[in-house]
């Protein structure tokens, strides 16, 4: 059986944009309609290539001759003649264009595991079924929460208000990834968002549970400070993640260190910007005032001496801001 | 003969005018009489900005000796003593001649001033060395409004009740305006000073002793502006150590609420007001105590201090879960019971410390609040919350003010007061 080879037009992310089977050898590769494969490129000569086999069968690609010449891809290194050896691929440039050459011997790599991180669970919550019970989960969660808040006597009137304007949220929000998703990926998946969009509440009404609990029990404003922005910086990534999964097809580490890094990005600025305003003026009072119903046992106390012996540090913060004069004066100075 | 007939006939010329003249003396209504003779020693004074050249403040004032000082109070010239560069002090006279005024001293304290005309020979006010019956008519004066200079004819009611400073009471209208003006006798020597008023004809004035206080301690002063901040400082340092002593906390009474005992009315000068709430939609109540003095100082129109108030609050569940009741619990903790006002300008923000304290069988969750005075370094506005941890039924939170004090005087009444809530059926 005679020689098969591929040249594959790729274009500048090296995605595929052709593929022509060259069966007979020589074979001719050029701008001219009498090539086997033709370019449609004005820096490439009519005839610019020659693909022939050699006694061990591999590709052997000449350049003929040409204005602009041929070079490898990658290293940019001009060639005259290249040998590709059997089960070999080369990717070479004339012109503008890149064309990647192959043999049918070409060995291709194992099949890649639909392995992300969302792939068990996909299966899952794609199940209709399923997704709405994740949904109704969630939401019901998040209007007990607020229901939590209500210091009414009858609260029916508040829930049934809250409930409606979430259930408005939640359609939105799904609805509105279901359309990205249908211009991207050609598909609404409107379950799935569904699903995702009970998740993502669950996950952020546990952030924020957790937060007041952490605050309540260690008396740490300071470590719910911290814990806050963490924790929307990994459900933000996990969100982007799973995403960008349906966007790109890079590797998943990648997509995860680019979720990451964009999540704490926005969250950084957020805290830039927080902490650029932090000398504003306000009469306001910024303290802690969680109260939980948790045995006060587990709560890390002080004792009064300690709490006030310790306010010097506090003085002394009052002072240095009583020293720096008012911000605006300082703009203006 | 001739010496007795003329004697006679004068005696008896004499004796017959006499009461005609008084007679015409006493058609003249007192007020009209008083307006009459002693108009001229109350003065306009305006307050002005450099820039724009306009008055920011209007206030009266009155001469107090015939070298052009003038007594008015503290918080019509308040601008010019805080921001000297920005703003100049003048004097109008009836004429529309507008002389310049320089301040000579400040009483902060009882809101006084003396300023300083550069003119000489004018009739001035002397100051009444008697004491005040209730009741008797006195005569008020001073430019409310800009609307020119007006008599107010009022009654005199004693000293103010419950207050740390002397006050006069005295029922008559007085008017934005009217601030520094005179309030005399039918004699008409000065016995108070306008300063403020509450309601129709509540109105306030300054007694006679602290006039003749800051014109004495005036006489040897010589100033530059920062001296004026450093007798504010000082004169409010010297006011928390009579305010706010070492024993306070510990004599004052003590006041139940629910199942503990909180600080009440700490010393006469505190007035306390009670009162619970049951919204009729709420599925708890609350049951209210609040404390304050009535002292303050006026330190700008943004800016008073001196005042010290602290206010209870228990709340009653009355059929919430127990992370209800913890939500609504926390939430009444977080809002501010007395809004203190300020200025950039003058404080700085306040800086918060935030604990769990446990005290005995007690533990509150706490909160120490502080902002600094820039202008008047070491004074300090504090506010110190504290709330028990509750039991499913009830909680008690409690809220402490204290404006314009030292550090350490805050933060060791703070101490105190937190030592006097205990718990005890």
């Amino acid at each position: 059986m005679g020689k098969i080879a591929f040249v594959e037009l790729l274009d500048r992310r090296g995605n595929i944009r052709g593929r022509v089977k060259v069966d007979s050898f020589p074979a001719m590769v050029g701008r001219g309609y009498a090539n086997a494969v033709i370019v449609d490129d004005r820096l490439v000569d009519a005839e610019h290539l020659r693909l022939s086999v050699d006694g061990e069968g591999a590709i052997v690609v000449e350049d003929l001759n040409t204005l602009n010449g041929t070079r490898l891809s990658k290293s940019g290194e001009r060639i005259e003649r290249h040998r590709i050896p059997a089960g070999g691929e080369a990717v070479i440039r004339i012109g503008q264009t890149v064309l990647r050459l192959r043999g049918s011997d070409f060995e291709v790599g194992p099949t890649v595991s639909f392995r992300t991180l969302f792939g068990p669970l996909r299966r899952y919550i794609e199940n209709a079924a399923v997704a709405s019970a994740v949904f109704v989960t969630g939401f019901s969660i998040t209007v007990l929460t607020f229901a939590q808040e209500i210091d009414k006597k009858v609260i029916w009137y508040d829930l049934t208000a809250i409930s409606l304007v979430l259930l408005v949220v939640f359609a939105l929000w799904t609805g509105f990834w279901s359309f990205v998703n249908r211009l991207v990926a050609h598909s609404f998946r409107f379950m799935t968002h569904l699903a995702i969009s009970g998740i993502a509440s669950i996950v952020f009404l546990m952030l924020v549970t957790v937060r007041e609990y952490v605050e309540f029990l260690l008396s740490a404003p300071l470590a719910a400070k911290v814990f806050g922005p963490a924790g929307f910086t990994v459900i933000f990534s996990l969100l982007l993640y799973a995403h960008l999964s349906i966007m790109a097809e890079s590797s998943g580490r990648k997509r995860m260190l680019a979720s990451a890094l964009i999540s704490a990005g926005i969250v950084g600025i957020v805290l830039l910007t927080q902490y650029a305003y932090r000398k504003d003026f306000s009469n306001e009072l910024r303290f802690s005032s969680v109260m939980k119903p948790i045995g006060r046992k587990w709560v890390r106390t002080v004792s009064s001496d300690e709490f006030f012996g310790d306010l010097y540090k506090l003085k002394e913060k009052v002072n240095a801001m009583a020293q720096e004069g008012p911000k605006e004066k300082m703009v203006k100075e | 003969m001739k010496r007795v007939v003329c004697a006679a006939i004068f005696y008896l010329i004499a004796m017959h005018s006499l009461p005609v003249l008084s007679i015409a003396e006493e058609m003249l209504p007192e007020t009209e009489k008083v307006f009459g003779k002693y108009s001229g020693r109350v003065v306009k004074i305006h307050v002005v900005e450099k820039e724009s050249g306009a008055k920011a403040v209007l206030g009266s004032g009155f001469f107090v000796d015939p070298h052009g000082h003038i007594i008015t109070n503290y918080h019509v010239i308040s601008k010019l003593v805080l921001h000297p560069d920005r703003y100049r002090a003048e004097l109008v006279e009836t004429a529309g001649t507008i002389r310049a005024l320089s301040v000579k001293g400040i009483d902060v304290i009882n809101d006084l001033a003396l300023v300083k005309a550069e003119v000489n020979n004018v009739p001035f006010f002397r100051i009444a060395a008697r004491e005040l019956h209730q009741g008797t008519r006195l005569y008020s004066m001073g430019f409310p409004r800009d609307i020119g200079l007006s008599i107010v004819e009022g009654t005199y009611n004693g000293l103010m009740k419950h207050a740390l400073y002397k006050k006069i009471h005295f029922t008559a209208p007085i008017n934005p305006g009217m601030s520094g003006g005179p309030a005399i006798n039918a004699s008409g020597e000065v016995v108070g000073v306008n300063v403020s008023s509450r309601g129709q004809a509540i109105s306030f004035l300054v007694p006679t002793e602290a006039v003749r206080r800051l014109m004495k301690s005036a006489n040897t002063a010589r100033k530059g502006p920062q001296s004026f901040l450093e007798d504010i400082r000082s004169q409010i340092l010297a006011h928390q150590d009579v305010f706010f002593s070492e024993d306070l906390m510990r004599s004052g009474q003590t006041v139940r609420i629910g199942d503990y005992k909180l600080p009440g009315q700490l010393s006469p000068f505190f007035k306390c007001w009670g009162d619970s709430s049951h919204p009729e939609k709420s599925p708890y109540h609350t049951v209210d105590h609040r404390c304050s003095t009535d002292d303050y100082i006026y330190i700008s129109g943004e800016h008073s201090s001196g005042i010290m108030s602290f206010s209870h609050r228990s709340i009653i569940n009355e059929g919430m879960n127990n992370f209800r009741f913890n939500n609504l619990y926390s939430e009444l903790f977080k809002a501010p019971r007395h809004y203190m006002a300020g200025d950039e300008e003058e404080v700085t923000k306040f800086e918060c410390k935030s604990g769990t304290v446990k005290r005995g069988e007690i533990t509150f969750k706490t909160a120490f609040c502080a902002r600094g005075y820039r202008k008047l370094k070491g004074l300090y506005d504090v506010v110190f919350k504290a709330a028990v941890l509750s039991s499913e039924n009830s909680g008690v939170e409690t809220e402490l003010d204290i404006s314009g004090v030292s550090f350490e005087k805050a933060v060791a009444l703070t101490e105190e007061y937190l030592e006097r809530i205990t718990w005890g059926k």
